[in-house]
């Protein structure tokens, strides 16, 4: 298993504040929020998925070229 | 034309394993048991001859092209919303295919199959090796109208249309995650730089960008099909409905003679080639491209393009409830893509936009930002190995486009975190047979009676000529004793399925000479 820590760290928030209303549809804004905290439960369910064999995985997946 | 005859094709990319380790599936002769074993009776059936390139029941065509790739071309669809059913439809049938190729083969071997275009070789941008980098297609086709022109209709179409090529990758960008002098860079597409490498020298512009095959598949005095060959391979729902809805929307203006020339201005080779380098680095989507004075982005050049395909509906009467479906989710995409970080806003409906959000994510657990080396060991991954920045977030990358009912992608739909067009059950609908209004339908329905003429003769069919017009097929020699002639059993007369609107052709009666 992979040996770096697996405690939850502290989410650093790579996005800076929301400007909400500066576009035509503060809707969309609103929505855009919404997605970045449910995505935080998807990946806390995906993480062991993403972790295993990332190195291998990413280095193996070749191809050979199409059209 | 409207509604247009639209079909999409989509060459996936596999990754094999045998007990974990990465395996090849043409060297093993793998390709060959996976068509023999690997595709259910209802797609295929056990009373027809196998090969590496075949017409399943459903009326879509499955082979493995030039690149070693498998490649699925879906049923010819009536609209974008049925061309991006019977596209959905043939994710579920890959699906289906790698669990029955994991089962065939046991605990050992796992096959994936990815539908994406680049593969993870393809990661440095400079130093500049894109020449190098293995790409594979996602072709979207329109049949279009045969005009008067000639060959000038092709130089009217991409004269008119190469901007908005170049920018629709603003909706149909699959993202990709990349290296640029050991900085890491997000790219909003995946064949917009390899698709530039192949403009870079070449005399005809267009060529990379629009495929003008003269191979209509159809009554050539009539048709021609317009093949687009830079799109990207798509999992999210208004994505895929856009790419084919906004495409089919301009062509019909051009057609009807509304749209007769670019609409943002001249664009000759060399702005096309800069504009798709600069739109395709930035995923701000507020670079600047200035022609001849005039400052576009690739958010304007869209608006240019949008109020363009509106003002024609609302003049021709070529509209319907799709067609504002796809001028609706236009206009949803294109306000979103006018905000700061678009890419938050946009997460919902594009697929380049989602994986952003989902890297910035996995940024954020692991204390990482946009600044981090992409080869800053960050921790040990499994088999011991250092675990990079890079290759910690380009797993994220890569997974997203696994085809798989438990993929990140499903998982998003299933949880509601992204926008569907249509239902998993319209999906289900279409995954054995196409609707009922293309000629597809009518191939379905031949190759269903196929199946149930062998199935009562108890015989095999060899099919001689499987083609999108028609087919011939014969008793499987393999049974035969050497003296008895083999006659055809089954040939479908040419001019039947010629029309490619026509659902119900005349087909003859299967004869029988044993």
């Amino acid at each position: 298993m992979a040996e770096q820590e697996k405690e939850k760290k502290h989410r650093k928030d790579t996005s800076p504040p929301e400007e909400e209303g500066s576009g035509a549809n503060p809707e969309v804004a609103k929505k855009g929020k919404k997605i970045k905290e449910d995505l935080d439960k998807l990946l806390d369910e995906i993480d062991d998925i993403l972790e295993e064999n990332a190195e291998e995985f990413v280095k193996s997946y070749v191809q050979r070229g199409g059209e | 034309m409207f509604p247009r005859i639209i079909s999409t094709e989509t060459e996936l990319g596999d990754y094999a394993t045998l007990k974990g380790t990465h395996c090849d599936m043409i060297k093993g002769g793998r390709w060959d048991i996976f068509f023999k074993r690997c595709i259910p009776e209802e797609l295929y059936p056990q009373c027809f001859l196998p090969s590496q390139n075949i017409f399943l029941l459903n009326g879509a065509r499955l082979y493995i092209d030039t690149g070693s790739h498998l490649e699925y071309a879906a049923p010819e669809g009536l609209g974008p919303g049925d061309a991006m059913l019977n596209e959905l439809a043939g994710d579920r049938n890959i699906e289906e295919m790698a669990e029955l190729a994991n089962q065939h083969w046991g605990e050992e071997f796992k096959i994936r199959f990815f539908k994406n275009n680049l593969d993870g070789r393809s990661v440095i941008v400079t130093p500049a090796p894109i020449h190098h980098w293995n790409s594979w297609g996602s072709h979207d086709n329109y049949l279009i109208l045969r005009g008067d022109e000639g060959f000038q209709q092709f130089e009217k179409i991409s004269s008119a249309l190469s901007p908005f090529f170049i920018t629709r990758q603003l909706f149909a960008g699959s993202g990709w995650l990349a290296i640029e002098d050991n900085k890491l860079v997000y790219l909003i597409s995946q064949r917009g730089l390899p698709t530039l490498a192949n403009l870079t020298g070449a005399t005809t512009t267009t060529r990379p960008i629009i495929n003008t095959r003269d191979e209509p598949h159809a009554d050539p005095e009539k048709y021609r099909r317009l093949h687009i060959t830079m799109g990207d391979s798509l999992m999210l729902q208004p994505a895929i409905f856009l790419k084919l809805g906004t495409t089919d929307v301009l062509l019909d203006a051009l057609e009807e003679g509304f749209l007769t020339e670019c609409p943002c201005g001249q664009w000759g080779d060399k702005n096309l080639l800069e504009a798709l380098h600069i739109f395709t680095k930035d995923s701000s989507l507020s670079a600047i491209y200035n022609l001849n004075g005039v400052e576009h982005t690739i958010v304007s050049i869209q608006k240019h393009y949008r109020d363009i395909a509106r003002a024609f509906c609302e003049t021709s009467g070529h509209t319907n409830d799709e067609r504002r479906l796809v001028l609706d989710i236009w206009d949803r995409v294109l306000d979103a893509a006018s905000l700061p970080r678009p890419h938050e806003k946009m997460a919902r409906d594009v697929d380049w936009a989602c994986k952003k959000v989902l890297t910035e994510k996995e940024m954020g657990k692991r204390d990482l930002d946009w600044g981090v080396r992409p080869d800053q060991v960050i921790g040990k991954g499994g088999h011991g190995k250092n675990l990079t920045a890079f290759n910690v977030l380009k797993s994220p990358d890569l997974l997203f486009h696994e085809e798989n009912k438990n993929g990140i992608a499903r998982m998003l739909e299933k949880r509601g975190l992204v926008e569907t067009i249509a239902s998993e059950e319209e999906i289900q609908s279409v995954k054995l047979g196409p609707r009922p209004n293309t000629r597809a339908f009518a191939r379905h329905c031949e190759l269903i009676r196929l199946r149930d003429f062998a199935r009562n003769e108890k015989v095999r069919l060899k099919f001689i000529v499987s083609d999108w017009e028609y087919m011939r097929a014969i008793r499987d020699p393999g049974d035969a004793k050497p003296d008895i002639k083999i006659e055809d059993v089954y040939d479908s007369i040419p001019k039947a399925m010629k029309d490619p609107f026509d659902p119900y052709p005349q087909v003859p009666d299967i004869k029988k000479p044993w």
